[in-house]
């Protein structure tokens, strides 16, 4: 007994200033926003007790529905594509060898080095209409110029970009080094089989690289769904007014952040955000079913 | 053995829970503020602020917040220079000096409130004034004003002393400077149309034929005025009046009025043919004027700095005129005041308030004028200005309309001027007709005030 | 033979196709930090309508502009605040997950798929919504406007801890025993056994977390409002804002010291980071 206790307690030990600071500033935090998602607040006058009333307001509000509704179109899209351009990026540097290999796997990576609010702005400037970057090369190839920051039906094809820009560099890396534990017995043995480079791809790369693109592939939404600096930097949005025209970038964490640092409205930005915990852990499972079935 | 183990760490944990859904309460004002240092009782400050008096040695730190572009460049300058002056008469005393952008000054304030640390002394901007006073950040000076010398307080500018008085003994700020918007226009391309810049416009069809002309010479008339509420509300005011502008809280109602909306609206979208998408308020509209490729720009006056430099080396030649309105004995534009506030909770609120009359006194005011050709509340030091700037500052005010009237009243709902843009948005998108839209605004922003 | 076989596999796999699409992503991989730094190496007046900036024209106003930009205090304070955030986000991390990653990779005790799960959820618990609250507690603190409160609520992270994890699972049991025989306390393990051994992966945890932490533009828009403790993400209100003081060239010049630094860190470290990265996906 004292010796069960005694070994256990060492471990303890080692687990205590990790979960004191774990509980303290994230569990505390959690709970607390949970029951501040019961109440009327805005941080200067005492609390009201409203039981459901938030959820039930959010729920039924005009912004609510698109903000959700935004960020499924925006998931859906940049997820598959962006991992598709990962996974033909990693695809190409495999094959590659030395310095060659070196340099363009670390220039794809850049992106992703650059801190997102920086690179955000720099973006904002390179859409600007008729005189940004991006508009002066259509220009130059006869093409008209696109508002990407105005037009409420390109707006999220414009972050969809930034995004893809920036993650595709994460992920290559990471799908890399998942082929890279392939081993080439499985090739050769596909070759000899007469396999051409499409039936290599899919039935021997795919499956065997099912466990890392499954990792990349939920790591991509949970981080999607959460998306934040890049649209609010991207419609110079602030607290007053967020979302960009028509709303078309508004997004679930930007409106929680412009419920509570806006309008003051801390029980309906808590909220707002146990719904998208919610929705993440939904999408999350999801994924995990359609895993297992396969 | 091992399952009472699991069965005590998974009741520590709920209980944790359970604990951590207490209600939340809003901090206890008792909590000292963070920012202050060695806390020594202030001396009783009677005297004029026109001197400043010999200090007893004591080490406090005033946290002073003020805008950005008051915090850098040769506003930034002035006001180091201010405060090394006041350090310098007062030893021990330090004033801590924060720049923040608009948005975060006034988030930062309600947070600061929110968690005791307000800083002693800050601006900001009448159209916040209602929401600072809502939220208790602001201390009433009124008696501090009072016991302030007849020299001194007659300096001032009565209508800016009213603008942060609203009821009798309840002033909650110094009034400090002022802007108002007015047009920029680059002469290089308003010839290159064969445009007489010596010609007046006066009404917006006017207007709207010389940026026709203008386009059809090749060139860009105007950005657009579609991407916030405050570039709209500059070209609004030259239709509408005082009257049909700000919220009428008594009936919770909004002001504007529908038809000269639409005008405006009709305006807006006639001259979107001519010029660019970019926005007015844009570094790339700006960077089209500087290139003359773009005739107007309509802003304040802190865009003359830049503009003038380009002046000197001779790319460019401009001058500026108020914004023309829909009919000749209206103007356009927006205005603004900032006022220099006070935290009701600082210990050291008679050195904040020292210092606050120290740099609003003629000598410092007038030195700002001159630097910076913003109108302030000191007339005595506008006297003493001459500044093409102020000149056109001044008359730009007298028809332009206020940011968030009327001040010191109530807050505005945060998402008001949201709505505004939004609609105008659906308008410009070709989801509503501009009569559709008038009807839905006025429907929405009523709804957005009855609901705060 | 062997060899000239899979010479021929590397390039017929590389079709012109292939490598065209390459070349127009590493552009784009590439062209904004490259446009930063023409906008920085050209002269300021000259409005991006007549000169697009598509090469560097000036090498002495970009001299000019660093020297302003690095000569503003509110810039360099900036910078310093920021490095200070990562450094102790850094220490303080570090020692935090590797204590509990070591638990975790090496041993079995009563309570651990509770705890584990508890850190797992906390992966999928958008920090946003522990903002408002966290933000609350640490201004009951007293530590808004301080380091403290910047740094120590990011110190446990649930990432990290994972990455750690997967890392210490590859230290041999035998060193471990070996040393438990000779007499070692169970700290005397982690701290003369297992650390030493694992600085691969500490180093790229150190790094992760530098890339977060130099990035982390909420937090500090919400803690740090003084310039007193003001980070490098904030810089961008500075411009952002109409009334701002800062030109273009001036802000992008702030901009790309910014952006420079992780990449200077990112050239240095590159292995440890591209494996780092690769671990917690191959065994996630």
């Amino acid at each position: 007994m004292k010796y069960w206790f005694r070994k256990t307690l060492k471990h303890y030990l080692m687990l205590f200033p990790f979960f004191f600071f774990f509980t303290l500033f994230f569990l505390y935090p959690i709970a607390q926003g949970f029951s501040i998602s019961f109440y009327k607040w805005d941080s200067v006058n005492p609390a009201i007790y409203v039981q459901f009333q938030n959820y039930i307001n959010l729920i039924k509000s005009r912004d609510f529905i698109i903000s959700f509704s935004n960020i499924l179109k925006y998931i859906s899209v940049t997820v598959p594509v962006g991992i598709t351009v990962a996974f033909a990026l990693a695809l190409f540097v495999n094959n590659l060898k030395g310095f060659a290999a070196n340099f363009f796997r670390s220039s794809y990576f850049v992106p992703t080095m650059m801190p997102l609010f920086l690179a955000a702005s720099v973006w904002r400037w390179m859409y600007a209409p008729e005189v940004g970057i991006i508009n002066t090369a259509f220009a130059a190839l006869g093409l008209e110029s696109i508002n990407w920051l105005k037009n409420p039906s390109v707006m999220i094809f414009a972050l969809i970009i930034v995004d893809i820009w920036r993650s595709a560099g994460w992920n290559m890396v990471i799908l890399l080094a998942g082929l890279k534990n392939i081993p080439n017995d499985y090739y050769d043995a596909a070759k000899v089989d007469g396999a051409n480079k499409w039936q290599e791809l899919t039935h021997v790369t795919i499956p065997l690289l099912e466990p890392v693109l499954f990792f990349v592939i939920a790591q991509g939404f949970i981080f999607a769904l959460q998306v934040f600096d890049a649209p609010w930097l991207l419609t110079l949005s602030t607290t007053q007014g967020y979302g960009g025209r028509l709303k078309a970038l508004l997004f679930p964490v930007m409106d929680m952040f412009g419920r509570a640092f806006g309008v003051y409205k801390f029980g309906e930005a808590s909220a707002y955000g146990f719904l998208l915990t919610a929705l993440i852990i939904v999408i999350t499972s999801i994924l995990f079913m359609l895993r297992r079935k396969n | 053995m091992k399952k009472r183990f699991h069965v005590l760490l998974s009741i520590t944990i709920l209980a944790a829970f359970v604990l951590a859904s207490c209600a939340p309460q809003p901090l206890p004002t008792e909590l000292p503020v963070a920012a202050t240092k060695a806390v020594v009782p202030a001396a009783a400050t009677e005297a004029p602020a026109a001197e400043v008096p010999a200090a007893e040695t004591k080490n406090v730190t005033l946290e002073f917040w003020t805008f950005s572009d008051y915090a850098s460049d040769v506003g930034g300058d002035l006001m180091k220079t201010f405060i090394s002056e006041f350090e310098e008469a007062h030893p021990g005393v330090k004033i801590n000096m924060t720049g923040k952008g608009g948005d975060e000054l006034n988030t930062g304030i309600v947070t600061s409130k929110a968690s005791n640390t307000l800083p002693d002394v800050y601006m900001g901007t009448t159209s916040q004034g209602a929401l600072f006073t809502k939220i208790n950040a602001m201390k009433n000076v009124h008696d501090n004003w009072m016991a302030m010398p007849e020299t001194y307080r007659s300096q001032f500018n009565e209508e800016m002393i009213g603008e942060v008085t609203p009821e009798e003994n309840a002033m909650y700020a110094i009034p400090f400077t002022g802007y108002s918007t007015f047009l920029y226009r680059n002469l290089t391309v308003l010839k290159a149309a064969g445009i007489d810049p010596n010609e007046k416009v006066e009404t917006w069809d006017a207007w709207l034929a010389q940026m026709k002309t203008i386009n059809e010479a090749g060139y860009k008339g105007m950005g657009s005025f579609y991407n916030d509420w405050w570039d709209f509300t500059n070209i609004y005011s030259g239709a509408a009046t005082p009257e049909e502008w700000g919220i009428d809280f008594a009936n919770q109602k909004t002001m504007i009025n529908p038809d000269k909306y639409i005008q405006t609206v009709k305006f807006l979208e006639a001259a979107k043919a001519y010029g660019t998408e970019n926005g007015d308020q844009d570094q790339a509209t700006t960077d089209l004027f500087l290139s003359n490729k773009l005739a107007f720009i309509v802003t304040g006056p802190w865009m003359d700095p830049t503009f003038k430099a380009a002046k000197e080396s001779n790319s460019l030649d401009y001058d500026y005129v108020l914004i023309p309105g829909a009919t000749p004995d209206n103007k356009g534009g927006v205005r603004g005041t900032e006022f220099i506030g006070f935290s009701p909770d600082s210990p050291n609120f008679d050195l904040a308030w020292e210092f606050a009359t120290y740099i609003c006194d003629e000598p410092q005011l007038t030195r700002w004028g001159q630097a910076l050709g913003r109108f302030n509340s000191n007339n005595a030091a506008i006297a003493k200005v001459e500044n093409s700037l102020l000149q056109i500052t001044y008359e730009a005010a007298v028809s332009s309309l206020f940011e968030r009237p009327p001040h010191f009243v109530d807050a505005y709902p945060g998402n008001y001027y949201q709505v505004l843009q939004d609609n105008l948005a659906q308008i410009t998108a070709g989801e509503f007709t501009p009569e559709e839209g008038a009807e839905d605004l006025i429907k929405q922003l009523n709804d957005t005030i009855v609901n705060q | 033979m062997k060899s000239l076989r899979k010479f021929i596999t590397q390039f017929s796999l590389s079709t012109p196709i292939n490598w065209v699409l390459a070349i127009i992503f590493l552009v784009m991989a590439l062209f904004p930090i490259w446009w930063m730094f023409n906008i920085v190496f050209s002269e300021p007046g000259i409005p991006i309508a007549i000169n697009p900036r598509l090469y560097p024209t000036s090498i002495t106003a970009g001299i000019e502009n660093i020297r302003q930009v690095l000569s503003e205090a509110n810039v360099l304070n900036a910078y310093f605040h920021s490095l200070s955030y990562a450094f102790l986000t850094i220490i303080g991390s570090i020692i935090l997950t590797s204590m509990a990653a070591f638990e975790f990779a090496l041993f079995e005790f009563p309570g651990k798929k509770v705890l584990f799960g508890l850190v797992l959820v906390a992966l999928m618990i958008p920090s946003a919504v522990t903002l408002v609250p966290t933000y609350l507690f640490v201004a009951r603190l007293g530590w808004v406007n301080t380091m403290q409160g910047l740094v120590v609520p990011g110190l446990a992270s649930a990432f990290g801890l994972f990455m750690l994890t997967q890392f210490f699972k590859d230290i041999p049991r035998e060193l471990m025993d070996a040393a438990l025989i000779d007499g070692s306390s169970h700290f005397g393990v982690y701290w003369h056994i297992v650390m030493p051994l694992s600085r691969n992966a500490v180093v790229t945890l150190a790094i992760l977390t530098f890339m977060t932490t130099w990035g982390n533009y909420i937090w500090p828009m919400v803690i740090a409002k003084n310039n007193q403790i003001i980070t490098v993400s904030q810089m961008i209100n500075w411009y952002n804002d109409p009334n701002s003081f800062m030109t273009v060239n001036l802000m992008m010049t702030a901009f790309l010291l910014a952006a420079v630094l992780p990449i200077i860190v990112y050239v240095i470290f590159q292995r440890q980071i591209t494996q780092g990265i690769s671990i917690t996906g191959l065994k996630g």
